[in-house]
């Protein structure tokens, strides 16, 4: 396995490839779900389908540079567009998300009809776009993903610090001079450039997991940011390569759905047994806080100062956390935003 | 939350003319002085939303070396009023200038503490790491903090008490605890202007006495102070500058001749009563907030018994307040903030 | 009816089923469950296929349906552990479903005919020639019977539950205290938007259907802030978007499904831009206004003030106010011209003074 990983070479170009995703797509999701903008990566990689289409259309050209450069820009206009729409409008971000998405995969659809029309032997491909084609990375593309996602991790490792404050206080970032919407355009910027690259190995449909599942599984090994991203990158490039290896010695799987179900698995356990907030070590507490319950309590009080995000109130609402997290309500805002 | 009804009341209350500090016929005082430009000259503030205006024609002069509360019922524009000083939310007319100069090349001189519920807690890091992004500012891009700046870092956290959870995750902190840790931040912002959006919001006991005393020695420094206050019965204590808001400016000055019950009355329209002080049952604790306010401030005897009435932002009465800073254990007072209103105020929104 | 005739009314009636279905998913903020549910129907439709051991429509309907509640019963059970926001949940539950549909599909069903593609894609144009057979007869194209009626629920659904679904969207906590049992409520909602996606989905495909739920209500929002008009409107810009969408795709000759969204796009990008008081237009008029209007009155209360003091000449001259109110020239110019067109000023001999109109005007901007 190890030596068909190495000498074999559509298996390099594949496990190097989803890799290089995984890595890229996993410490930039960090960001994105930090941000609590998970879902800007659905979004954005169907935004770019009518970018590939005028790029080709354009161009007349299959290079992997042009069409992710077409990728690129339609993925960054869609985010201008979305984040245009929040702060001009009462729409809120999932709906906004939702128009881009839609209407511009529309417009890529409609786009590549015409393509289909204009020369019926030799079409784009809507389903290698869709569900990716790792199983076909050449050595140019990989080179390109590569060359591309050196570019994003080295500039987050530049701005580190400022992503950072970005992420967590974006006001007090303001405050201190921090050119705030510019580093807010870079960052997702950034996302776009993770985005084009998974286009290429899982395709428009499952890359949101991509960009989303990493992160999401890092949370729970660790409470440091840094940490968290080392996790994810790991995380990433460990369900690619799986995936690619799993694909290529089973034939008829497809190796982008096999990605993200590694993925999904690597989130469920770290869901269940991460070691900083797993789910099974809250209830083991519980167990045992019961069972001692039945005991004298003598316990500490201090240390019981903040049980980290324990478990969930019993009787809490179905269905308020859902819409907890926008503030006030829909059309009839409430004060709850400007206070005061 | 309650106020979905975020209309202030119609501005004009029939009132007379207002009293503007530096109002428009006298000289502004910005020049007056030399080298000793006012902290915060705001002239003419406008902001609205949409076809409402939130602040409407705001001068309000800030001196050196004072604590400056902001009071005002909800929906005032306090916070807006602080945001629009720091420039975070877009002005349609008007100008703020910081110690003489526009607030974009004065940056650097303005602390700022945001409201608690602002930021996500969940958020990975831990407090020694929030506070040391208060120096990312003098720290500049590319470079990393050092020892340097954890040290710095842990001095501010030691002055709010709080060096011993520099390695705690920041989920793990109580309200209290995470209001301290803003102030850290600020603390190492190091600035001679502070703007602070409701520190006392949801806070234990401790953590109020704590703020105060802060306040107290940043003013003994000769720093300036301006904080959006929502308990009209501790400000005269806490505070020797005030600034009454509901839209308009309706009075600012110091504490003494500017937080009347006419000016109060003026600010919160209808929403005010005036409630007996006898059904209060007397005071558990012989320094109850009652008796300190007796002490100090000649007006408190009248203000004391000014409670907002049907509205969430007013502290709890004397009572209360004291028997809860008793029960509980000092720095373990996660959210049994001792206000009915105080939770919402900080995490809501 | 001619195949035209029944592609164009299949259109309308998903459009007026989704607008429907779509009104309350888009007020309580919940867009992209819509994604994620229609999203999710493969599996749905694959297990479907496995459990009755063959393609049979109704078992795949419900299928479908139920994968779809499955999502946001698994969505919501991220976000209530507390490990996962709510987008990342929707973000990663929908992906993982379709990945587990198309792996079953390529490692266990490889002879099987479900095309992922036509999933997402739809397609419309053969809905003319998909008869629903009942008994040997034929009753015309199925899938106006499966829109039709699915607008029919709809139109019922909301009928029914109106003021629950109101009260529930607007305040939760009061509609819980009120007995509505908002989680009740809240799945039902949600049942209908997957059973709706289900309907849809087989004539004009996953994307489009989310487009259709969509975009109309957040345009119909964008213009008007009461509920019964926002749902009139949401059906108004669905049927105009198929519609239009619909002719456009007939006479370019590309897809009907794309140009319907395109169609979508274009109302909401015009509405954005031109709505009367949310557009991007209206709102750059207003601030603009109240920048001229402000300026105006601080115009006319700083001549106030001065009237009748020795320094009433220097004040009242152009030139000064340069200084005094650190406007632009230009500013000022543009100013005292709109002010003396409303009959507020007068410029004489170089220097400003007040008309009786201006000087009233200036007392009630310092009475406010």
């Amino acid at each position: 396995m190890l030596h068909d990983l190495i000498f074999d070479y559509t298996l390099r170009n594949v496990a190097l490839g989803s890799a290089i995703l995984g890595v890229v797509s996993g410490v930039l999701g960090c960001f994105a779900v930090l941000r609590r903008q998970g879902l800007m990566g659905d979004a954005l990689s169907h935004a770019a389908l009518p970018g590939i289409c005028l790029a080709y259309l354009l161009t007349g050209s299959k290079t992997p540079i042009v069409l992710m450069l077409g990728a690129a820009v339609a993925g960054w206009l869609g985010m201008v567009l979305i984040l245009r729409v929040i702060r001009h409008t009462r729409i809120d971000s999932g709906s906004a998300l939702g128009i881009v998405l839609t209407v511009f995969f529309g417009i890529g659809v409609v786009l590549l009809t015409v393509i289909q029309k204009s020369n019926d032997a030799n079409q784009a491909g809507l389903d290698k776009f869709l569900f990716g084609q790792a199983a076909a990375l050449v050595q140019e593309q990989v080179t390109t993903m590569a060359v591309l996602g050196g570019v994003a991790l080295l500039v987050v490792a530049l701005l580190y610090k400022e992503f950072k404050l970005l992420a967590f206080d974006p006001e007090f970032a303001q405050s201190l001079d921090l050119p705030t919407r510019r580093l807010d355009l870079l960052l997702t910027g950034l996302l776009v450039i993770a985005i084009v690259i998974g286009l290429n190995t899982v395709g428009v449909v499952l890359m949101s997991a991509m960009l989303v599942a990493p992160a999401a599984a890092a949370r729970q090994w660790t409470n440091s940011l840094w940490r968290m991203i080392g996790y994810a990158a790991l995380f990433g490039a460990g369900s690619g390569v799986a995936g690619a290896l799993i694909s290529v010695s089973e034939s008829r799987l497809p190796t982008g759905p096999v990605i993200i179900l590694s993925i999904t698995v690597i989130l469920i356990v770290s869901l269940l047994f991460g070691s900083a907030r797993g789910v099974f070590w809250d209830w083991l507490r519980q167990q045992r806080n019961r069972r001692s319950l039945e005991a004298p309590p003598n316990g500490e009080e201090g240390a019981a100062s903040g049980a980290p995000t324990a478990g969930v109130p019993v009787g809490a609402p179905l269905a308020a956390p859902s819409r907890a997290g926008g503030s006030g309500t829909p059309i009839i805002r409430g004060g709850g935003g400007s206070g005061a | 939350m309650i106020n979905a009804m975020e209309a202030p009341p119609a501005p004009n209350n029939g009132g007379g003319g207002k009293d503007r500090p530096g109002g428009k016929s006298g000289p502004p005082i910005v020049g007056g002085g030399g080298g000793g430009a006012l902290p915060i000259a705001v002239r003419d503030l406008t902001v609205a939303y949409e076809d409402k205006p939130v602040l409407w024609d705001v001068d309000l002069d800030v001196p050196p070396a004072s604590l400056m509360a902001i009071i005002g019922p909800n929906g005032a524009g306090k916070s807006t009023l602080i945001k629009a000083i720091l420039g975070l939310v877009p002005a349609a007319a008007g100008d703020v200038t910081i110690f003489g100069k526009p607030y974009a090349q004065q940056r650097r001189l303005v602390g700022y503490v945001p409201q608690r519920g602002s930021v996500d807690w969940d958020f990975p890091t831990d407090v020694l790491d929030v506070v040391m992004m208060g120096l990312y500012g003098k720290i500049g891009w590319l470079v990393r903090p050092g020892r340097r700046e954890r040290q710095t870092a842990m001095d501010c956290l030691e002055q709010v008490g709080m060096a011993a959870f520099a390695k705690r995750q920041i989920s793990q902190l109580s309200g209290g605890q995470q209001q301290r840790v803003f102030l850290a931040r600020a603390l190492a912002q190091d600035t001679r202007l502070y703007l602070m959006d409701e520190p006392f919001a949801g806070v234990d006991a401790t953590t109020e006495r704590a703020i105060v005393a802060l306040l107290h020695t940043l003013r003994a420094d000769g720093r300036t102070v301006v904080v959006v206050h929502h308990d009209l019965q501790t400000a005269p204590e806490y505070f020797d500058h005030v600034a009454l808001l509901n839209v308009r400016l309706m009075a600012s000055g110091p504490m003494a001749t500017t937080f009347t019950p006419d000016n109060l009355q003026r600010t919160y329209g209808g929403k005010i009563a005036f409630l007996d002080k006898s059904p209060h049952p007397p005071s558990p604790s012989p320094d109850g907030p009652a008796a300190r306010v007796g002490e100090r401030v000649p007006l408190a005897g009248s203000v004391a018994a000014w409670r907002e009435v049907g509205d969430a932002c007013v502290a709890p009465t004397a009572g209360v307040d004291v028997g809860a800073t008793h029960a509980s254990p000092a720095s373990s007072l996660p959210s049994s903030s001792p206000s009915p209103a105080a939770p919402g105020e900080g995490e809501g929104g | 009816m001619n195949s035209i005739q029944v592609i164009a009314l299949v259109a309308v009636l998903a459009a007026t089923s989704c607008a429907l279905a779509g009104v309350f998913l888009v007020l309580r903020r919940m867009a992209m469950m819509a994604d994620a549910i229609s999203h999710a129907i493969l599996p749905g439709i694959v297990a479907g296929y496995v459990l009755a051991r063959g393609p049979n429509v109704f078992v795949g309907f419900l299928g479908a349906a139920g994968a779809g509640l499955l999502t946001v019963f698994l969505v919501e059970t991220l976000v209530r552990s507390r490990r996962v926001k709510e987008d990342a949940a929707i973000g990663v539950v929908f992906p993982a479903l379709f990945a587990l549909g198309v792996f079953v599909i390529s490692k266990y069903l490889p002879n099987v005919h479900i095309d992922a593609e036509h999933v997402l894609m739809g397609d419309i144009t053969f809905t003319p020639f998909d008869p629903l057979l009942l008994g040997g007869r034929d009753y015309g194209p199925q899938a106006l019977w499966a829109l039709g009626s699915l607008t029919l629920i709809n139109a019922l659904f909301l009928t029914l539950f109106y003021k629950e679904l109101k009260l529930s969207t607007f305040d939760a906590g009061l509609a819980a205290a009120l007995g509505f049992a908002p989680a009740a409520l809240h799945y039902a909602l949600m049942g209908v938007v997957a059973v709706t996606t289900v309907g849809a989905l087989s004539a004009v495909g996953a994307i489009l259907v989310v487009a259709l739920l969509i975009v109309p209500p957040a345009t119909a929002s964008l213009l008007t802030r009461r509920l019964p008009p926002l749902i009139a409107l949401s059906l108004a810009v669905g049927v105009a978007g198929a519609l239009s969408g619909f002719y456009l795709a007939t006479l370019w000759d590309v897809s009907i499904s794309g140009m319907i969204a395109t169609m979508l796009g274009v109302l909401f990008g015009v509405t954005f831009l031109f709505a009367p008081r949310q557009g991007l237009v209206a709102q750059a008029v207003r601030r603009s206004r109240q920048r001229q209007q402000f300026a105006t009155e601080m115009l006319l209360v700083h001549l106030a003030t001065h009237e009748g003091t020795d320094a009433e000449a220097t004040e009242s001259d152009p030139a000064h106010l340069h200084k005094e109110l650190h406007w632009q020239p230009q500013a000022i110019r543009d100013t005292i011209d709109r002010a003396s067109d409303e009959g507020m000023l007068e410029e004489r001999g170089g220097a400003l003074h007040l008309t009786d109109r201006g000087r009233d005007r200036a007392g009630e901007v310092a009475e406010r």
